[in-house]
Order: structure tokens, then sequence, then C-alpha cells
């Protein structure tokens, strides 16, 4: 068995990228895995009990755990040296007609603006929605909900289903609330998941955009979000985004406990064009 | 699945058209009536606001013995607890959004 290992890589993901990550919990990278190793993966696994033996398989240590484009978005979100959870990787395997899974965020989940660790899933096959693919509620990686009492929760609006063809990895912030789908047909949907943790404190160090202020996180006027208060889901996506950069410190004021998007912006922000200090000066 | 009352009066009323109704057939209505003053059904309202003229942003409904999944949202049989209630006589929770 291969023993945790860390990883380096160039990262991938531009500032707004990172920020729509921070608002939505999750990124769906699709078909990044060659089709020969989608197929290799699944003779395997058909004919091995042991997932966590796929570990000690280069071919799919370096075109999944390690593919270039899942790699550089984990890099730019987890840091340099990124470290791979081995040995622990796990087959959601379904293969029947069902109905849906409970809506739940995984055990041991904490809420805030930290991101210390990634969940990943990886579909080796095509996975339609008649295969009952993961279901992902966006932004709900910030809500607290006791596992008992989501129970009967059925549908939500603005649920996303994860349908994508062979070869997609989709990154998860780990307590965001997903079930999977219900299944309407037989057919073997093999869904690998895995983790990587951090090792370096969070920094700015992915693909910067040129006269970026932070407090364009606060800015943004898509957090079309229904399940929450929208200025409490802009302050908890531009916290997470203000943490990754390694400038928590800066998301409230100085001098009060508001979020910076209210006071601290000298200057029309380069974005957008927003424009605190004026209307701060206006009152 | 049996009919429902509106079905056997519809059908009540078409065997009346062309003569052919029966005291049983009328009595099934009502033997329909009595089962359905016994089941429950439940139906789960989340709503972005508290006001019950808020927009509905999650459902979930068991009615006859089964959940009943609409597809998704733009499926929805209402768009507010208020339209909800307007409609039938079923058991309403409202859960307020998260915060």
């Amino acid at each position: 068995m291969r023993e945790m290992r860390t990883h380096d890589c160039e990262a991938t993901l531009t500032d707004s990228e990172v920020m729509d990550f921070c608002r939505e919990g999750y990124l769906v990278l699709e078909a990044v895995v060659p089709e020969e190793i989608n197929k290799r993966t699944c003779e395997f696994l058909l004919q091995n009990e042991r997932t966590e033996q796929l570990l000690e398989e280069d071919w799919f240590v370096d075109n999944v755990i390690l593919n270039a484009q899942a790699a550089g978005a984990v890099r730019s979100l987890l840091g340099s040296n990124f470290k791979l959870t081995m040995p622990f990787i796990f087959n959601h395997l379904a293969q029947e007609p069902m109905e849906p899974q409970a809506w739940h965020r995984d055990g041991s989940s904490h809420y805030g603006p930290e991101l210390d660790s990634l969940q990943v899933f990886y579909y080796p096959q095509d996975t339609p929605v008649e295969l009952g693919p993961t279901e992902v509620l966006p932004g709900s990686h910030f809500l607290f909900g006791g596992f008992s009492h989501m129970d009967h929760y059925r549908n939500f609006k603005g649920v996303v289903s994860t349908a994508a063809p062979a070869g997609s990895i989709f990154l998860t912030v780990y307590p965001v609330w997903h079930r999977r789908g219900k299944a309407t047909s037989a057919g073997r949907r093999n869904l690998l998941k895995y983790w990587y943790t951090r090792t370096v404190a969070p920094q700015r160090d992915w693909v910067t955009e040129p006269g970026l202020e932070l407090a364009h996180a606060y800015h943004r006027t898509d957090f079309n979000i229904d399940h929450r208060e929208t200025h409490r889901a802009m302050d908890d996506t531009a916290e997470m985004f203000y943490w990754l950069c390694g400038e928590h410190e800066k998301c409230r004021a100085w001098s009060n406990n508001l979020p910076v998007y209210y006071y601290e912006s000298s200057e029309s922000c380069l974005q957008c064009g927003h424009e605190a200090a004026a209307r701060k000066a206006r009152g | 699945m049996g009919r429902s009352i509106q079905q056997q009066v519809e059908a009540c009323v078409e065997a009346f058209r062309q003569g052919s109704l029966t005291e049983a057939s009328l009595m099934r209505i009502g033997e329909l009536a009595e089962g359905s003053s016994k089941r429950q059904s439940l139906l789960y309202l989340q709503s972005k606001r508290t006001s019950i003229t808020s927009a509905v942003i999650g459902m979930s409904l068991f009615k006859d013995g089964q959940f009943h999944d609409p597809t998704g949202a733009e499926d929805w049989p209402y768009g507010s607890v208020a339209e909800a209630m307007a409609e039938q006589p079923v058991f309403l929770i409202q859960r307020m959004s998260f915060l």
C-alpha cells in the first residue's frame, strides 16, 4: 500500500473561479480523465472488491488522483504540496432502480470559512440522470443542519445534478448537502470518493486577476441562493475567499464588526465599479 | 390504485345518463368518502420567508401511502403556502429558510 504523499503542480483556477467555488461549494470538471483509464477503472472495480487497491496502480494514481486538471484545481484551493488521503478511497456502487437517498452532509462536518480539505468524486462511466448521479444543493456548505433533522427534506429548489460523461471529477467542500439521486434504470454506477488535505497556510497563489480587490468578493450580484438570507450568503462566501487568500483578518472592518463591504474600500472596485467609499461619504 | 371519490361520482353520472346507475355504485361513493377521511396526507413546504405568501423553496408530499416527487421545481404544484392551502385540506408544515 502506498503511504500518504503530497503533490505539487501549477494552480489553474482564477480569482473568479475560486470565488465561484466558495459560493457554490462544488466544482465539476467534465470528462477530464482519458477514456482508456475510465474503462480500465471500471474493469478493475468489477474484478476487485477492495477498492483501495486502485491506489497501488500507477496508471490510476497518475491519471485520476493526480489528473492534471483536477490537481490544478486542488492546488488552487489547498495550496502547494497538498496531501492525498491514501489509503482512503471508496466506491459508492449503485446498480438497480431505487429511490433517492436522504439529503445529508457527511459525518464530522464543520461549518466556517476554513477550507483545509476537499472531498472528491469521480465517475469512471457515463452517468446520466437515469443512473441516479449525486445531487448537490449549491451554497449548502454554509448551512448548519444536523443529520437527524434533515431526513424530511426531499425536493429543494436549485438542486444541481452531477450527471456527467465518463471521466468527470467533481470537487466539493466537505459539508455540502448532497444525496444519491433517484435511479430509474438498472446499470452499474461506480462513484469513487476520496479526499485531499492542506499542508500549508492559505495564500492567494492561484491565477490572480489584475486589479481585483478582495472586497469584490462582497460585491458580486450573483448570490441568488434561495435557502439563505442573501447577505449571510454574501458574507460567508466572501469570508471563505478572504481566508483562502490568507487575509481572513481583513474581511471585517477594523473599527466595527461589519463586513468591509460596507466601509473600507478607498476607491471604486475595478472589477465592478462598486463604490463603498462614496456610499459611506453620502451616509 | 382504486378510483378517487371524484372519479366514482363521474362514473355514476355517466351511468345515470345511460340508465345503468346502480345502488352499489352510489354506495361506493360513501365507502370512498369514509376511507378518505381516515387517510392522512402530509405536505411539507419550505418557504423562503415566514409569510404564507412567500415563495416555496422546498417541498415533499406524502399521500396515499407514498411520496410524490415532482421532477423539478418548475413542476411543483404550489408556488406558496397560501396556494397550497387554497387547493386542498392537507396537513401543512411551513419551514422558514435557514440562516
